[in-house]
């Protein structure tokens, strides 16, 4: 699963802390989903994409290992 | 399934962590205390009592949440159990046959005794090593990520 958290949060001038605090995750959470070693439930991808105020499909996409 | 309170697991508040550290060094204050008292344990009682204060202590780390109790953690612990089962089954595997060796060879090879305390502590080791490795992996902070 790759994703563009990373891009979506620099338009936004956010750090991992201040989205991690919006969402009610660790700091770690953000870091490991935007580098990829973890995918989040569908409750907190929808969060992140309420957040961002676009769709999870946005922010989330299948790569071909998927 | 999420609220079914049979299967929920309730984690200790993070104030149990330091009777946790205290317990791994306990035995040695209650082999003092035995001694002094003149009750004398066989080497495997001494075995047990260590394994099983190292176990509880392992335990309790296991089930004690942490500052920020998210998805994630929840993941890594369900992980860690499911890693921690799976290093057991060749832990206790290579210490039956190392028995099974010590048969055929009249006790030329011998291994520590199976006993409750030692899976209970091999169990909790693993499952303790396995949460722990991955909360470091993922507090390897990458800076460059943070902004």
């Amino acid at each position: 699963m790759k994703n563009s958290l990373k891009v979506e949060r620099a338009k936004k001038d956010m750090t991992q802390q201040d989205l991690a605090d919006q969402i009610g995750v660790s700091r770690q959470t953000i870091n490991s989903i935007e580098a990829g070693k973890y995918v989040p439930s569908t409750v907190l991808a929808l969060k992140l994409a309420k957040c961002f105020e676009i769709k999870v499909e946005d922010i989330f996409d299948l790569d071909e290992n998927d | 399934m999420e609220n079914d309170k049979i299967i929920h697991v309730p984690l200790l508040n993070k104030r149990w962590n330091i009777f946790a550290y205290f317990l791994y060094p306990a035995p040695v204050f209650v082999l003092v205390i035995l001694f002094l008292l003149k009750i004398r344990l066989t080497g495997e009682g001494v075995a047990d009592l260590i394994y099983s204060f190292w176990a509880m202590g392992s335990i309790i780390m296991i089930l004690t949440a942490v500052d920020k109790e998210d998805e994630m953690i929840k993941h890594f612990r369900l992980q860690a159990f499911q890693t921690g089962f799976y290093w057991l089954v060749w832990g206790l595997g290579l210490l039956i046959v190392v028995h099974l060796l010590g048969n055929f060879t009249n006790e030329l090879i011998s291994g520590p005794k199976i006993s409750a305390p030692l899976v209970m502590f091999l169990l909790s080791t693993y499952v303790l090593g396995a949460l722990k490795y991955q909360i470091w992996k993922s507090n390897r902070i990458d800076e460059k990520h943070s902004k």
